[in-house]
């Protein structure tokens, strides 16, 4: 991040978050229960854990009673540790040891999420292969000693001054005495200078204060405040003018807040966190588990990764416009010929079939399927995705009565519509099944027909309930612009996002007043990511801090 | 009784230098030679169940009938009934071999019925640690659908610490060979590591102390890493004159270990053997689970008819029923596979290695997998063969939680393995002679 002007210290009235007793099974910081401060309007210095906790007020007022908060303790994943090490480190692990340990899995979607997050054996050892390789990567260890100690040559009081500060670094707190000592202590055992800041490395990086990003039943501290932000805007580690800042206030009041996460955003580390939960939010990794793979997979995602980036940081416009975007890029030659262009580059599809988002052939990929379940599978993904709604699993009873709906002579789209005439599959299938009919002319690989195999015309027409009212449409055009108008697919972006920045699963009979309150203020900032992301970080719930999260069922 | 140097053995097939663990236990005395008697306790898990038409003709089911080689070594049953609430992928997952279901996918209900043994075991021969060995494989079809199955619980068969730490299989050959023997790692690497570990504990335990900064979630999350690190820690001194005693056989490696792009069949027996051999080499090892497929997967099989990929999950399709029988059999097929690995493997105290393993075999939905049902579940109870009155096939429903205390009760543990309100007892009458306490 560039330099802060925002670290003046400010005097003005500051509430204290306090930690009340627990509610239900969570408990939280709730703004409305207020203690003074020792030094009302002056940001203590961030402490070590169990010491003084850094002074929060609340940045938005809130009417919710609920208790919503982050997930508390939560590991890094794989390629945040990775970004970490590149971050503090300033090597790249690629491939990423961890990953070929054990690959991270999401919940729900995200692979963000703490309860999908556990240290296994095989990741243990992942961290240590992975805290190895990224000091062999540092290469000969004098500078790094250097960059870090402060000292030109080495001598005994820099083995603590490296641990000290790169520790700092790492863990994202001053480290205490008791701390310091063993690792110095690897540092200075018999062994070479190289050796021992080697070591000393591995152990900070494989601390449990590394990998975890823990908190205390406390109120947060200024570091830890700083991590959350950190870990939401950039998907990172905060660094030392981040922290600083915190501990000077800058997220104190609203105006400097705003203008703390606007510098935030201005960083290219933005760009990281918003493509990875672009990618978790489409489900975009689950290009590399189908037919198409490689390089025209790789180009998929790439295309809807540039209209989101586009939209989102190029023009900071409405994300509601990735919808009825009639501009894309494509990276290859494949992708290009695939949409009926005979190069790649910055295509026009205004006299295309295809339209925005859902014109994608990366969503036409990781929601199709082939064959007659084309309407259910693509149907639920446009529902998850888009609507943020499930529908419950058939009962043994309803499935007994699908073999006598199933025909096979009739075209996918036929036998959606003989499911939704089925009484008593109509009340889900209705739900979802229509969704995917504007998609129907794109198969399962984003390619575009006519008809199907046996020659019958594919209609995209046909009607869905959207914000509570039933819509007539007759292409995937007019289903792109409905969806781009409706609330609820703003309403559902919105919770996407704060499902990603809380790290965990909604509850939505617990979270929904925070979630509409984070809805209302991104659609006051005009439905932008740099407008959501405030939404997200300035609510009151993104300050709280949940003992135990609440646990869902799949 | 063949002398085997594990370093050489695996440098030979592998191309890969090992170095091994240490393992106290080794020692020749007369306790270790008590050890190399007790039985072993696997469990066995595939997804999705077996589908009741498929198994109604007893044994002599299509289905079942790689399995007719074992019908006097073998329980079947046909009507397992989780208890409890909820139903689906995730509720018979978690209920799977520990007894209840849990909402959480974070923590699962409890240990598994191989980590309660396990533990009593321990608890029993307080001079010794008895190690467990867990292996999973995927499927080379798997669909999106299994990829996009996130929390460890689902993919996880084998819990201990009440539930909280989760056994993830080795799902390479080469991890199993780590666990046997070591890491491919130098051996002044693993010296580094040592001093490493030793200092990050002592930097953390600050965090575990009762005036310490964190809150609840946060200290169990840190106190079940520094677990993991103690226990690496174990693994960690090099004892390279180690020799292992093999009884018999060993394993011969027709096919290289990377890269992996052989069959699921293939693969899985390439691991068979490595896992067998763990079993073989060390006598620590007596607990473990094999996992085939993750929760929910959906294996997929060509409609030979029409050419159109048919999964283990469609199951509102009458004219593929034979379709979904044969996804049902390449599990079981699989089972085989396993019980004639050790049907022909010589053990330490003489006989074959299935008659001193007690193999359980179970999945996460009854009938037919698309109804999502947690009754009518195929479970199998195979080999410790003196301990249990084999072949017969059962069709009367029994609680799950009768099947694990059952199976504890034949290893000499006293346990209901579940909530008690579930356990019935009707499955003891199974049972032949069994000893009061753990053996």
């Amino acid at each position: 991040m560039r330099g802060h002007r925002l670290c003046v210290a400010q005097t003005s009235a500051v509430l204290l978050l306090a930690l009340i007793g627990c509610q239900g099974r969570i408990s939280v910081q709730d703004a409305s229960s207020t203690k003074p401060s020792e030094k009302p309007g002056v940001m203590a210095p961030d402490a070590p854990p169990g010491k003084e906790p850094a002074q929060m007020p609340p940045l938005v007022p809130t009417t919710c009673t609920s208790s919503s908060a982050p997930a508390g303790a939560r590991l890094l994943t794989n390629e945040e540790f990775a970004w970490a090490v590149a971050d503090v480190l300033g090597v790249t692990l690629e491939p990423n040891p961890l990953e070929a340990r054990q690959p991270d899995r999401a919940n729900d979607g995200f692979f963000n999420t703490s309860n999908a997050l556990h240290v296994t054996p095989q990741r243990f050892v992942g961290y240590l292969d992975a805290a190895f390789a990224a000091v062999e990567l540092l290469g000969p260890m004098q500078p790094f000693i250097a960059r870090y100690s402060g000292c030109a040559e080495p001598g005994p009081d820099c083995a603590e001054k490296f641990v000290r500060s790169l520790g700092a670094k790492l863990w994202r707190r001053a480290l205490t005495d008791d701390e310091v000592a063993p690792i110095v202590g690897l540092f200075t055992a018999e062994k070479s200078l190289e050796e021992g800041a080697q070591e000393a490395t591995v152990a900070l990086l494989i601390s449990p204060e590394f990998i975890y990003r823990l908190e205390g039943p406390d109120q947060l501290t200024s570091t830890q405040v700083a991590t959350r932000l950190a870990s939401l805007v950039w998907s990172a580690v905060p660094d030392a003018e981040l922290i600083e800042a915190i501990e000077a206030g800058a997220f104190n009041e609203p105006e400097r807040a705003e203008a703390l996460l606007d510098e935030m955003l201005d960083d290219p580390r933005a760009r990281r966190s918003f493509n990875r939960f672009l990618t978790d939010w489409l489900q975009l990794r689950v290009l590399d588990s189908l037919e198409i793979k490689g390089v025209l997979a790789s180009s998929m995602e790439a295309e809807t990764l540039a209209l989101f980036e586009d939209v989102a940081w190029t023009q900071r416009r409405d994300l509601m416009e990735v919808f009825v975007s009639q501009k894309t890029t494509v990276s290859t030659k494949q992708l290009a010929q695939l949409y009926g262009f005979s190069e790649a580059g910055r295509l026009d599809l205004s006299m295309s079939p295809r339209v925005g988002l859902l014109g994608h052939a990366s969503i036409q990929a990781v929601s199709g399927n082939e064959g007659h379940e084309m309407m259910i599978y693509r149907g639920l993904y446009l529902l998850k995705t888009f609507f943020c709604r499930t529908v419950p699993e058939p009962t043994a009873e309803l499935l007994a009565q699908a073999p006598q709906i199933f025909n096979e002579s009739q075209s996918a789209r036929e036998q959606s519509e003989a499911r939704l005439a089925a009484g008593s599959c109509t009340g889900c299938h209705s739900a979802f099944e229509p969704l995917a009919y504007g998609m129907e002319a794109f198969d399962e690989q984003g390619r575009f027909s006519e008809a199907d195999a046996e020659g019958r015309a594919y209609t995209s027409a046909g009607q869905l309930r959207l914000d509570g009212t039933r819509h007539s449409f007759e292409s995937l055009h007019e289903v792109a612009s409905l969806l781009s108008q409706s609330s609820e697919i703003q309403q559902c972006i919105a919770r996407k996002a704060t499902q990603y920045a809380w790290g965990r699963t909604i509850d939505v009979s617990a979270d929904q007043c925070a979630l509409d309150e984070i809805n209302s203020q991104f659609k006051a900032r005009g439905r932008t990511w740099q407008g959501l992301i405030k939404s997200i970080a300035l609510h009151p719930s993104f300050l709280a801090y949940a003992e135990v999260v609440k646990e869902e069922t799949l | 009784m063949k002398r085997f140097n594990r370093r050489a053995f695996l440098a030979g097939v592998g191309g890969i230098g090992l170095t091994l663990p240490f393992l106290p236990e080794f020692g020749a005395t007369a306790q270790a030679k008590e050890i190399e008697q007790l039985p072993r306790f696997l469990t066995v898990y595939f997804p999705l169940g077996i589908p009741v038409a498929a198994t109604v003709m007893e044994l002599q089911s299509a289905c079942f009938e790689p399995l007719l080689p074992f019908k006097d070594r073998i329980l079947v049953f046909r009507n397992i009934q989780y208890v409890g609430e909820g139903k689906g992928h995730h509720n018979g997952k978690t209920h799977c071999f520990v007894g209840a279901s849990t909402r959480s996918t974070d923590t699962a209900a409890g240990d598994s019925v191989d980590q309660a043994a396990r533990k009593r075991f321990n608890e029993a021969y307080p001079d010794y640690t008895f190690r467990d060995l867990h292996m999973r494989i995927r499927s080379s079809n798997a669909t999106a659908q299994e990829t996009q199955n996130g929390g460890l619980h689902l993919n996880v068969q084998s819990w201990s610490g009440g539930g909280l730490i989760p056994h993830l299989g080795a799902a390479q050959p080469a991890e199993i060979f780590e666990v046997l023997t070591g890491r491919t790692v130098s051996s002044q690497r693993l010296e580094r590591e040592k001093s490493v570990l030793d200092a990050v504990k002592g930097s953390s335990e600050s965090l575990l102390s009762a005036r310490g900064p964190l809150g609840a979630e946060s200290k169990r999350k840190v106190g079940l890493y520094l677990e993991q690190i103690r226990d690496f820690e174990r693994r960690l001194v090099e004892l390279e004159q180690l020799q292992c005693e093999v009884p018999g056989m060993i394993p011969s490696f027709e096919q290289p270990i990377k890269p992996y792009e052989e069959t699921v069949a293939s693969k899985f027996e390439l691991m068979l053997d490595a896992y067998i051999l763990a079993f073989q080499c060390d006598p620590s090892l007596r607990f473990g689970s094999i996992v085939l497929g993750e929760n929910g997967a959906h294996w997929v099989i060509k409609d030979e008819l029409d050419g159109k990929l048919i999964t283990s999950h469609n199951a509102h399709h009458a004219k593929r029923e034979h379709l979904y029988t044969r996804i049902a059999k390449s599990y079981v097929e699989l089972v085989a596979g396993l019980l004639r690995r050790l049907a022909m493997t010589p053990d330490f105290g003489g006989g074959d290695m299935l008659s001193n393993t007690m193999v359980m075999v179970g999945s996460e939905l009854g009938d037919h997998a698309n109804n999502h049902s947690l009754q009518e579940c195929f479970y199998a109870l195979a080999g410790l063969d003196a301990r249990f009155k084999h072949g017969s096939y059962h069709a009367m429903p029994y609680s799950s939680v009768d099947m694990y205390t059952t199976s504890l009760r034949a290893l000499g543990i006293d346990q209901v393995h579940g909530k008690p309100e579930n356990h019935e007892g009707k499955l003891n009458t199974l049972l032949n002679n069994v000893p009061d306490t753990p053996q």
